[in-house]
């Protein structure tokens, strides 16, 4: 296509959004406020989702041992449980080291132990799991499998949260997934009836260039570049928006640790990226669905 | 340049707009179509430039067949056809560059190509003084020259004119005429609706088509067939 053309083009596009300016700035709300609540949906699922990953990948799984094994049957346990496919890493821990570490890690609760003629910590064994199996919450499975070993008294994977996180995540992408869904198709009615009002506006002078000889091209490209310039607008607001909704969070609230944390890795370039693709793309189908009733023969 | 064979036109019922109208109009010609309100004229020019499709028939213009001729291939055909409407069609609130560049628009022409065109044109209907006026504040026979200007200015090959004299006093009736002349001496070929049969004694060598009922009843060179239809009118109003 000619540069001449195009040009010509987003002149009428531009003349078509001057037209109206409140209407224009009315669906640039609109677009603006869905794809900002859908980025915040976006947001908080990838951090919940990726402070998961990471949790999955530090899982732990602690076998506490009987007060009777010796340590060479401790370490022929060990052996056996460390050929698991499941297990990423093994660590036997004597009951010495389990003290040790009570002692330095819980220094001010030390004293507590000063009284005990034994030592009351039982060994353990220490499992890390392979990232997938982490992740994939078939952790009960494994901990019922260690438990029933001889010589295993007691399993504990802790964190019982996790799974709770899980359904969370769960539900917030299906209410995500919905939500976003709606305003999506909102958006895209929005600008439908944006570019409807634009053509009514101007039906006179389109009735007239069809019957000179213009092309359904020609009387199109304008209003498909409109809703373009609407998309692309609204996702450039959204981005600002959100972008700004992240700083003011960040530095105001007292957020999760881990939550603040992930703030410093977001993917806000892929978000933005994201936002404006999703902004042409509405655009488009919002001004093409005005447009295809409009233009029938 | 113009061919219609055995063509019908139907606007739903049994009542047809047009009958059996087998007409044609070589390059260079003037045909007036004439006829009472209602005869058929104005559905006659929809037909040729495809602003409405025989029911029937079939309908030439400059080699393409129009019952045939995708919806895609309409537009490429009217930049062929300058239609000068009966209700002029004019943008009110646009000023007189605008409504005749609107059709070089259209083609993409570049800016610079339309200015001077239009400027061109628009010495030719006598508005070159008018340019930037608005539409709407022009009196109807400036309106109807912009509205003429508008569908010469891409070229054409044909001009069709709705009744362009319908509503103007005598003098600018023969103003008007004698523009749609000077378009036809230039090689296009120019077809005029009209009820006014003295427009059509006006210009020598014209060919003229009478409509009555949507039927053709009449065709030929427009001397010979208003000199027929007023010998047979004298000799109707003796038996009477």
């Amino acid at each position: 296509m000619r540069i001449g053309l195009l040009v010509y083009f987003l002149r009428k596009a531009l003349e078509n959004i001057w037209t109206n300016p409140f209407l224009s700035l009315v669906t640039l709300s609109t677009i603006a406020i869905s794809m900002l609540i859908l980025g915040l949906f976006s947001l908080i699922y990838l951090n919940v989702q990726q402070s998961l990953h990471q949790m999955g990948d530090e899982l732990q799984i602690t076998a506490y041992l009987q007060e009777t094994i010796s340590s060479e049957q401790a370490e022929v346990l060990r052996s056996k449980v460390a050929d698991w496919p499941e297990v990423e890493g093994i660590t036997y821990i004597s009951k010495e080291q389990a003290l040790a570490r009570f002692r330095s890690q819980l220094r001010e609760y030390a004293g507590i132990l000063e009284g005990l003629k034994e030592n009351p910590l039982p060994a353990s064994l220490e499992l890390t799991l392979m990232p997938q199996y982490g992740r994939s919450g078939n952790i009960k499975e494994l901990s019922t499998r260690l438990g029933r070993l001889s010589g295993v008294a007691e399993v504990q994977y802790g964190r019982k949260w996790m799974a709770k996180l899980r359904v969370f995540v769960e539900v917030m992408k299906l209410v995500g997934i919905t939500v976003g869904g709606l305003l999506l198709i909102a958006t895209i009615f929005v600008i439908s009836n944006t570019i409807k009002l634009t053509f009514y506006s101007r039906r006179e002078e389109l009735e007239i260039m069809r019957l000179v000889g213009a092309t359904d091209f020609f009387i199109k490209a304008p209003f498909l570049i409109e809703g373009l310039l609407h998309g692309l607008g609204g996702a450039l607001l959204a981005a600002g928006g959100l972008s700004l909704l992240i700083l003011f969070l960040f530095s105001h609230l007292d957020l999760p640790l881990r939550l603040a944390v992930m703030a410093g890795s977001l993917p806000m370039g892929q978000l933005v990226a994201g936002f404006l693709g999703l902004g042409l793309l509405l655009g488009v189908l919002g001004s093409m669905v005005s447009l295809r009733r409009f233009l029938r023969p | 340049m113009i061919q219609l064979y055995h063509v019908y036109k139907a606007y739903g019922g049994e009542q047809h707009a047009l009958h059996d109208v087998t007409l044609t109009a070589d390059k260079g010609d003037f045909l007036f179509i004439t006829g009472p309100s209602g005869a058929g004229k104005t559905t006659l020019l929809k037909l040729i430039f495809c602003a409405e499709q025989a029911t029937r028939g079939q309908l030439l213009v400059d080699g393409i067949n129009l019952q045939r001729l995708k919806r895609s291939g309409v537009p490429y055909l009217r930049r062929k056809i300058g239609v000068v409407f009966q209700d002029f069609k004019l943008l009110g609130e646009r000023t007189v560059f605008a409504n005749v560049g609107l059709t070089l628009e259209v083609t993409g022409r570049p800016r610079a190509y339309i200015e001077k065109k239009v400027r061109q044109i628009l010495r030719l209907v006598g508005l070159d003084a008018k340019e930037n006026h608005l539409c709407c504040r022009l009196s109807g026979g400036e309106q109807q020259r912009v509205a003429i200007a508008r569908a010469v200015a891409a070229n054409p090959i044909i001009v069709l004119a709705d009744e362009p004299t319908g509503n103007l006093d005598d003098e600018i009736t023969l103003e008007i005429l004698e523009l749609f002349r000077e378009i036809n001496r230039r090689g296009t070929t120019v077809v005029l609706a009209t009820h006014n049969r003295e427009l059509i004694e006006k210009v020598p060598g014209a060919k003229v088509g009478i409509l009555r009922q949507g039927r053709l009843v009449a065709a030929g060179v427009a001397r010979q067939v208003m000199a027929q239809r007023s010998a047979l009118e004298i000799s109707s109003q003796g038996v009477l």
